[in-house]
């Protein structure tokens, strides 16, 4: 994305986020905790992309999911305009610190599934001269009906500990989700207890048009604003449950826009 | 000088030296000539002389020995190129002291590092521990509940 608005607004400091800045936050990243696959993460950082596009507040997109899928990544809903980078070498990890130096004042990292090790291992030698920086980091946590989306999550924040602050996400992957683990286990309390994170919900969405929008790489927006070839998302039908969709996504994002802002 | 205030200084016995190594200055420059260590210099004073003195404090002699040696060299250079600059304007012993000062100021630094609790790392201080081996566990009470 990367657009060029001229759009200021006024550093925040996240609450709940026990980051250490020797400056106030001029940069915020926010990264999806790769770990569990399929659980919706790229959803999430699309409708952020779109979220900030919709307030003109410029943003660089970063794949770094290394699995390359062509399908359901963020390089696939925004094309060229989201570099690939390979965290896993040396030369790619420098490439995500010219990132963090220069640029818009959010970046959107969206972590592939095999991300664990390296962005650890990252954190531990890069955070505090990062930090030093005034750059602070969103981790967003996608959680479903499974356990093991959940137990992804505390594995992630049991390495990034107080680094990072917390946006967990619950996705209503079918119609009947329930997030027990994530509500009444005794770890996920303990985290919860312990980063107090911020809790969104994203709504159940029908497979015909989710299916339809990962297919072609279409975004939510795209299908509203009908700016899509593709006939199915043409319809009204489309149209009206996107913008419903929509709405209520911008409206969750509204409620822990603190995490999302520098 | 006046004849009493000399009367009084014959009169005081010898100013005992600063440091109990002073009699082996000659030694200690000989062996350091020689290569060894401050360790090993110290081995030797315990063994052979009877003299016990840490690395440290031999370390320390050393080296306010040689800065008192160098200051007091590079005075008389000064007041050698210098007519306006007398001889005794920066007296050997004041050079001594402040080399001895300056010492002990990088001693006191170096113990306060010592001192000093490691900042450990971000991660170090976990406030929350997950065990990856261990399934979820739901809360009984919150399972009745429902």
């Amino acid at each position: 994305m990367n657009s060029t608005s001229t759009k200021h607004f006024e550093p925040k400091t996240a609450p709940g986020a026990k980051q250490t800045t020797e400056t106030a936050p001029r940069k915020r990243v926010i990264l999806s905790m790769g770990g569990k696959g399929g659980v919706g993460k790229t959803n999430v950082m699309t409708g952020l992309a779109e979220w900030y596009q919709e307030h003109q507040i410029p943003v660089t997109l970063l794949d770094l999911d290394t699995e390359n899928k062509a399908r359901g990544s963020l390089t696939h809903f925004f094309g060229g305009q989201v570099p690939k980078i390979n965290i896993h070498s040396p030369e790619g990890l420098d490439a995500f610190l010219d990132y963090l130096d220069s640029g818009p004042p959010i970046i959107l990292a969206d972590m592939g599934g095999g991300a664990g090790r390296v962005t650890h291992t990252w954190f531990d030698e890069m955070y505090a001269p990062v930090a030093r920086r005034g750059i602070v980091f969103t981790a967003v946590g996608v959680i479903t009906a499974d356990p093991a989306s959940v137990e992804s999550v505390l594995a992630w924040a049991d390495r990034l500990q107080q680094r990072v602050a917390y946006l967990i996400v619950e996705n209503q992957a079918d119609e009947h989700a329930n997030f027990t683990y994530w509500r009444e286990s005794a770890q996920a309390r303990a985290f919860q207890e312990a980063f107090q994170p911020a809790v969104m919900q994203m709504a159940y969405r029908l497979p015909h048009l989710e299916t339809a929008m990962r297919n072609h790489g279409v975004t939510l927006t795209e299908v509203v604003q009908r700016r899509t070839s593709v006939a199915e998302l043409q319809l009204s039908k489309a149209v009206i449950r996107a913008e419903g969709y929509r709405e209520r996504m911008f409206g969750q994002f509204e409620t822990v826009k603190e995490l999302l802002l520098p | 000088m006046n004849e009493v205030f000399q009367a009084i200084l014959d009169s005081l016995p010898p100013k005992p030296p600063r440091s109990k190594l002073e009699p082996y200055a000659e030694l200690i420059q000989e062996l350091r000539k020689r290569g060894r260590s401050y360790r090993e210099i110290a081995g030797i004073l315990t063994i052979r002389c009877g003299v016990s003195a840490g690395t440290h404090t031999v370390y320390n002699f050393v080296r306010v020995r040689a800065q008192a040696q160098k200051k007091a060299k590079a005075a008389r250079a000064g007041a050698g190129r210098s007519s306006q600059t007398p001889a005794a304007a920066v007296p050997v012993e004041t050079a001594t002291t402040q080399a001895a000062n300056q010492d002990e100021e990088v001693w006191q630094r170096i113990q306060a590092l010592k001192q000093r609790t490691p900042q450990r790392n971000e991660a170090e201080k976990k406030v929350f521990v997950f065990d990856e081996t261990k399934p979820l566990q739901l809360i009984p009470d919150s399972k009745e509940k429902k």
